[in-house]
């Protein structure tokens, strides 16, 4: 079943909305729902957190968890496609 | 033979990209623009997120207000945080107070500082950094410290734009901070354990105990936690300490840096 090209920008932009308004924690799930229907969206919102709040030092983990979540969802898009799951 | 010269459906004739190609595009572009905006007009990215982050903040509280409808219960909350503040401005004038009469001829008056908004702060923050709405053109300096009500110290900046800054937690998980516990001021060093807390480490024979008070150098010894919980293991030499801090930096307001 395809998801209908509104939706999906719908779910991007709330993922990219969510990076201001709610807890990162549910910032990362929608970052998932987000890679879910664009996976390149989930290492670009990554990588929007780390330019909105990285404090200078320390580890990139915005942009490394939006590499993790883009990789994943691109996995578990593959294998819908495909019938596995 | 035939695939060499069967026509292309008329909808995919003149694209230049497919769907999933465009969809790449505009998401890289949409990096671009951001990593644009964030180097060349840094203030310009704050002032497009401002908005944003107040809007967030605005929809916290009339959820919050919504929840919590009858005075009876707000009113106890209040009188809490004020009770909390209240409390480390009280223990900071003793500090203060006992050190001045130890150390003659030391600075008793602050520099006044800036007064910052906080534009965004944890969870929503996904490291322990609070995002303020002051920087580099109204004197913020990178390493000032930045204090929460009652003076208490929270944390350094670490990132300051033409008007924002980005200020580090002393609670910033892996963040070690030079600090001293208790009445006789043993050294130790806070290693931060995220969401406002820290640990520390100490031999047993310090004599550390729950309720000791955890202070830092800022214009003297600063409080800026009490000591909670000390864990012991008889076959260690030294105990580990959970700081709480007295300053919650899920509910912080605004802040003031130092010049």
């Amino acid at each position: 079943m395809r998801i209908p090209l509104p939706l999906k920008a719908s779910i991007v932009l709330l993922a990219a909305l969510s990076l201001f308004w709610f807890p990162w924690t549910v910032s990362v799930g929608l970052l998932f729902c987000a890679g879910l229907a664009y996976p390149p969206a989930a290492l670009a919102l990554g990588v929007v957190a780390d330019i909105l709040y990285y404090p200078g030092h320390g580890f990139l983990a915005g942009s490394f968890t939006g590499l993790v979540l883009a990789l994943l969802a691109a996995l578990v898009r593959h294998f819908v496609k495909t019938r596995i799951m | 033979m035939n695939r060499l010269f069967s026509p292309r459906p008329p909808r995919y004739r003149n694209r230049i990209l497919s769907g999933g190609g465009a969809a790449a595009a505009a998401v890289a572009l949409l990096v671009l623009i951001v990593l644009a905006v964030r180097f060349a007009a840094p203030g310009l990215l704050a002032r497009l997120s401002s908005p944003l982050w107040n809007a967030g903040a605005r929809l916290t509280a009339s959820v919050g207000s919504i929840a919590g409808t009858r005075a009876s219960e707000a009113s106890p909350q209040e009188l809490a945080a004020e009770n909390t503040a209240l409390t480390a401005q009280n223990a900071a004038l003793t500090a203060k107070v006992a050190d001045l009469t130890a150390l003659l001829g030391t600075r008793t008056e602050p520099e006044k500082g800036i007064v910052a908004s906080v534009l965004a702060r944890p969870p929503v923050a996904p490291y322990d950094v609070l995002i303020i709405d002051q920087g580099t053109n109204a004197g913020v300096a990178l390493g000032a410290l930045a204090f929460g009500p009652g003076g208490t110290p929270v944390g350094t900046v670490g990132v300051a734009t033409s008007r924002e800054s980005r200020v580090a937690l002393f609670s910033t998980k892996g963040l070690q901070t030079n600090a001293w516990i208790g009445a006789s001021r043993i050294p130790v060093t806070l290693t931060g354990a995220g969401a406002g807390a820290f640990t520390a480490s100490l031999p047993r024979t310090a004599g550390v105990a729950p309720g000791d008070g955890v202070y830092v150098a800022a214009y003297g010894a600063v409080p800026i936690g009490t000591v909670v919980k000390v864990e012991s293991d008889p076959s260690s030499p030294s105990v580990n300490l959970d700081v709480r801090p007295y300053t919650n930096p899920f509910s912080l307001t605004w802040v003031t840096v130092s010049r």
